[in-house]
């Protein structure tokens, strides 16, 4: 009896370690491992495809935990966490409004001890943050249909030639006020204004909103998730638009006559946070210690063109792709960064930066 | 064990059955403990799932015991929310009128003809019916794109030079609320319309009536009160939409439960959306108290229900007759005119109808056919037409297991909660039908009160109880919300069918012997069952296509489809969604179709029992 169990044990363990993916299982730290559902918001189309690829499907395979995807609300979710019953346990943020998420008391403190002490090197110190870890690297620039601005020929390529409509006539997409911070809607429009990227912030909101409000009637789409800009442009709804990196390279590598340029592209980062009170806090930790390593950014970065947020990671990368990643060293002479302190800093009326615009956009696209 | 003892076992089994059913027999006949049990769940669900959510709501747009109004005057004196608000009634008000004026030939016509093109004629405006507005809302921003097949072919036939903007306005809410709302308009006309004898029409022409005058002095006023309780009906609805202001308008399009929603969720102003929700209501509850003047309100939902009262309200026929004695002139005048310019339409009356009907037909089902065609694309982006055909989305939908796991979750969750509002709004209908009270007729409106406040209300109340409860994110959670909104359906419908239903023949059973309990069983509900299956039906369907409760109620679970929908249409505007589409219109058409048959079969059953 003793024996058959002992050889049937064998053979399964032969057979569990002949399988790929139960190979790779051994990597993976056991405190990673373990039992039940992490529920992670989805931004849908090819941004859920690629973390699928990179992050759900390996995280689930090497650690038993399934992740269960909820459609993106950032609204619905700040307001469960309020009632005290948040409808998911992780969502990716905008850098920029991490401290408005902490301010209103949805997120929670992070926990390290799950991350490996490899992980936690390769990290610069910003995607460490208290409340929330790094998720990615992006940009937002210019981007057009090559069927009306020829890549060869003449074409848009900066801020200033977005809001120039008369040597780059047709319509354009702007972010809608959700996206105000990671669409650069005010940056885009005071670089489209002239000024220059050192003089930048703090953001001269008047002059900003001012621009966009002359730009609205040849705006022929306020887009509110991400794969709206390149949507719009593929169907002609708009000729030019402001637009993640990610999103027109994945489009372009499908065939789509698009391009994007990295004159002036803003670059931003994202952060994961979990939620305050959340049932499956612990299973968060495990999933945002596991896709922070080297491995899953890689392989993240290949599959959308996002920059990778742990540097290890670059070891990976083909260099072909690394090369037009949001920071990579060629690029980043041409880019604006991004100035979430400033987004963050409160008024004297006690709001952020973030929210009074935030008011400000809903009013203004109301009108 | 022998056969003997089996034999014995059993007959013990049904003494103790049947002595169970004896007590429940006797508790039966004791009228007050019938109408508790018949009741409850009804009055359970309504007050508490609509009537303590509303007053939480009530409560705290006023802080409770701060009984502030500081967020009412916040509202009023905001020049944008004031905005919002007139908005919303303007394009209920257009909305309204146009789907009236479109819908109303067509209704006058289905009471013209003969059942077999009736049947013909109906099954092509239930189909949209019974589509689900996003997929409809889906269609039209395909149709209505900057290279939509509208533009497209304007530019092919040297019309205009560049497209048209015609996405993202009023416009386009305008054309997808009316796509939405005619079918209803049609169908709510028809009902009462249906009863109006034509031959009074007839008798005036043969005295001498021109046609035109036969009709706008004899059939209109006869006519009107369906076409003002369709009229308030669609206004009611109209003015707490959601997604197709959201998907087809521009951002100044925003009507008032977006607005609502953004309070409580973006800016997380909880008590000034209660202000905004309440304020709603009372628009609401203001327009059906005006409505209610002029006519039963109880018509509005379901006019085989009005002839519960025989109340003549006074207002209307005062009002009536004194419009009529001051437009007399104009009128005349007026008939003069159309008599001249629609005698040649007239006289091939039916021709024309039909010709318009046949207009109406295919504005209804246009983008249906566009969603269908796309679902064959051999393109990876929405383009129309298809540059070629694939079958390509079909395959990635046989393979999309996120698809799959939405499309079993609704239908589990329309399932469950079809059987418990059919089951809960049965038996208030029974009550509400057979009882005895004085305040029947409150009682009744009272139970169509879900369809009274508007879904955003609903929805946003729940999610603010259902937290308090800690039902929040679970399935029970949810089915009360779907319930709450379709069993209003369920309550008309049975109604109906049970106040042209021969209680005689109930009686008849008693007598010989029945016990309620097997009266019920073997007499009534087969009776019944056509009108069971149509309430099932319309309740599954109510909950298969509703997204707002859903989208507030479902917490950390699998999508339902609309939420999958809706989340696509917002990500990513694909072919696939065109698939899914598709595959659901098949279902809602073979869904109708088996409906019919039913209905269909059960009459030339019944119809031949008589005659025998």
């Amino acid at each position: 009896m003793q024996a058959t169990t002992i050889s049937f044990a064998f053979s399964a363990a032969l057979f569990v370690s002949a399988l790929p993916g139960a190979a790779q299982a051994q990597d993976v730290p056991n405190n990673l491992k373990g039992t039940g559902e992490v529920v992670v918001t989805s931004g849908g189309g090819t941004w859920e495809e690629a973390q699928k690829k990179a992050f759900f499907d390996p995280f689930t395979r090497d650690t038993g935990i399934k992740v269960v995807l909820v459609p993106e609300d950032h609204a619905k979710l700040l307001a469960s966490v309020k009632l005290g019953q948040p409808a998911a346990d992780i969502t990716d943020i905008p850098g920029g409004e991490l401290s408005a998420w902490v301010g209103k008391d949805a997120a929670e403190k992070f926990d390290y001890r799950y991350f490996g002490k490899e992980t936690l090197t390769g990290m610069p110190e910003q995607m460490k943050a208290e409340y929330g870890v790094g998720s990615l690297l992006y940009s937002i620039g210019v981007a057009y249909n090559t069927k009306k601005y020829p890549e060869d020929g003449k074409h848009p390529k900066d801020w200033a030639d977005l809001y120039n409509v008369k040597e780059f006539p047709g319509k354009r997409a702007l972010p809608k006020c959700d996206k105000i911070l990671d669409g650069g809607l005010l940056e885009g429009a005071l670089l489209g204004d002239g000024v220059t990227p050192d003089k930048l912030y703090p953001l001269d909101m008047d002059r900003a909103f001012a621009k966009v409000k002359q730009l609205m009637p040849d705006v022929g789409r306020w887009w509110v998730a991400g794969a709206d800009a390149p949507q719009s442009l593929i169907d002609g709804e708009v000729d030019l638009a402001a637009a993640y990196n990610g999103r027109i390279n994945t489009a372009k590598k499908q065939g789509a006559p698009l391009a994007f340029s990295w004159d002036q592209s803003l670059v931003q980062f994202d952060y994961w946070i979990v939620m305050k009170d959340t049932p499956n806090k612990e299973n968060a930790f495990k999933f945002l210690a596991y896709i922070s390593r080297p491995e899953p950014q890689a392989a993240f970065a290949e599959a959308i063109s996002y920059g990778p947020v742990n540097n290890e990671a670059y070891k990976v990368i083909p260099k072909d792709v690394a090369q037009i990643l949001p920071g990579a060293p060629e690029l980043v002479k041409k880019q604006v960064f991004q100035n979430y302190a400033w987004w963050s800093e409160k008024r004297p009326d006690g709001q952020t930066n973030y929210d009074a615009a935030l008011q400000r956009c809903v009013a203004l696209l109301s009108q | 064990m022998t056969l003997l003892d089996a034999r014995r076992a059993a007959a013990y089994t049904v003494e103790r059955v049947a002595k169970r059913h004896d007590y429940m027999n006797r508790l039966l006949a004791n009228h007050w403990i019938r109408g508790a049990i018949v009741a409850g769940p009804l009055i359970i669900l309504l007050v508490g799932f609509l009537l303590i959510p509303l007053s939480i709501i009530v409560w705290g747009s006023i802080e409770g015991t701060k009984l502030t109004f500081a967020h009412y005057a916040g509202i009023v004196s905001d020049e944008l929310n004031l905005k919002i608000l007139l908005y919303t009634l303007r394009i209920g008000l257009i909305v309204t009128v146009l789907s009236l004026a479109a819908g109303y030939p067509v209704a006058y016509l289905l009471t013209q003809i003969r059942s077999r093109a009736l049947s013909t004629v109906t099954v092509f405006i239930l189909i949209p019916l019974f589509t689900a507005f996003l997929i409809r809302t889906y269609a039209w921003i395909i149709i209505l794109g900057r290279q939509g097949p509208i533009n497209n072919s304007l530019i092919w036939l040297g019309l205009i030079r560049e497209p048209l903007p015609l996405l993202n306005t009023t416009f386009a809410v305008v054309i997808g609320m009316v796509h939405v709302f005619i079918p209803m308009a049609i169908f709510t006309m028809y009902s009462s319309m249906v009863r109006i004898n034509h031959d009074f029409a007839r008798a005036a022409q043969i005295l001498g009536a021109r046609p035109v005058q036969a009709f706008l002095r004899v059939y209109f006023p006869m006519s009107l009160p369906g076409v003002f309780s369709a009229g308030i009906l669609i206004f009611i609805v109209a003015i707490g939409f959601y997604i197709t202001p959201a998907l087809l308008g521009g951002p100044s399009d925003t009507m008032i439960s977006q607005l609502i929603v953004t309070q409580m969720t973006t800016l997380l102003n909880f008590e000034l959306s209660y202000a905004s929700s309440i304020l709603l209501l009372l628009v609401t509850i203001g327009i059906l108290f005006l409505a209610s003047l002029f006519i039963p309100l109880e018509m509005i939902w379901s006019s085989a229900t009005a002839e519960l009262s025989n109340r003549k309200p006074r207002a209307k026929s005062r009002l009536v007759s004194g419009a009529k004695r001051t437009l007399n002139p104009v009128l005349s005048a007026i008939e003069t005119l159309v008599h001249a310019a629609t005698k040649p339409l007239l006289t091939h009356k039916s021709r024309w109808l039909w010709a318009y009907t046949i207009g109406v037909i295919v504005f209804l089902t246009a983008p249906l056919i566009v969603v269908v065609l796309l679902s064959f694309s051999s393109s990876q982006f929405v383009v129309f037409p298809p540059p070629g055909l694939s079958l390509q989305w079909w395959v990635k939908l046989a393979n999309a297991t996120d698809w799959h796991a939405a499309f079993l979750f609704s239908m589990k969750l329309g399932i469950t909660a079809a059987a418990f509002a059919t089951l809960i709004g049965t038996m208030g209908a029974f009550w509400l039908v057979r009882t005895t009270l004085p305040i029947k007729r409150a009682l009744f409106l009272f139970s169509l009160a879900p369809l009274m406040v508007p879904v955003v209300i609903i929805a946003t109340s729940l999610y603010v109880f259902e937290a308090h409860v800690h039902l929040l994110g679970s399935f029970a959670g949810l089915v009360i919300g779907h319930v709450l909104l379709s069993v209003p359906y369920v309550i008309v419908i049975m109604a109906a069918a049970l106040r042209g239903f021969d209680q005689s023949l109930e009686k008849a059973a008693a007598i010989h012997g029945a016990r309620p309990l097997q009266v019920l069983r073997l007499v009534t509900l087969p009776i019944l069952k056509p009108a069971l299956l149509t309430a099932g039906l319309l309740a599954f369907l109510t909950s298969f296509d509703e997204l707002l409760v859903a989208i507030f109620l479902i917490g950390r679970q699998t999508p339902t489809l609309p939420i999958k929908f809706w989340g696509d249409i917002k990500y990513q505007i694909d072919p696939l969604l065109s698939t899914a589409s598709t595959f659901i219109v098949l279902l809602v058409t073979v869904a109708i179709l088996l409906a019919q048959w039913i209905r269909v079969r059960h009459e030339k059953r019944t119809s031949a029992s008589v005659s025998e």
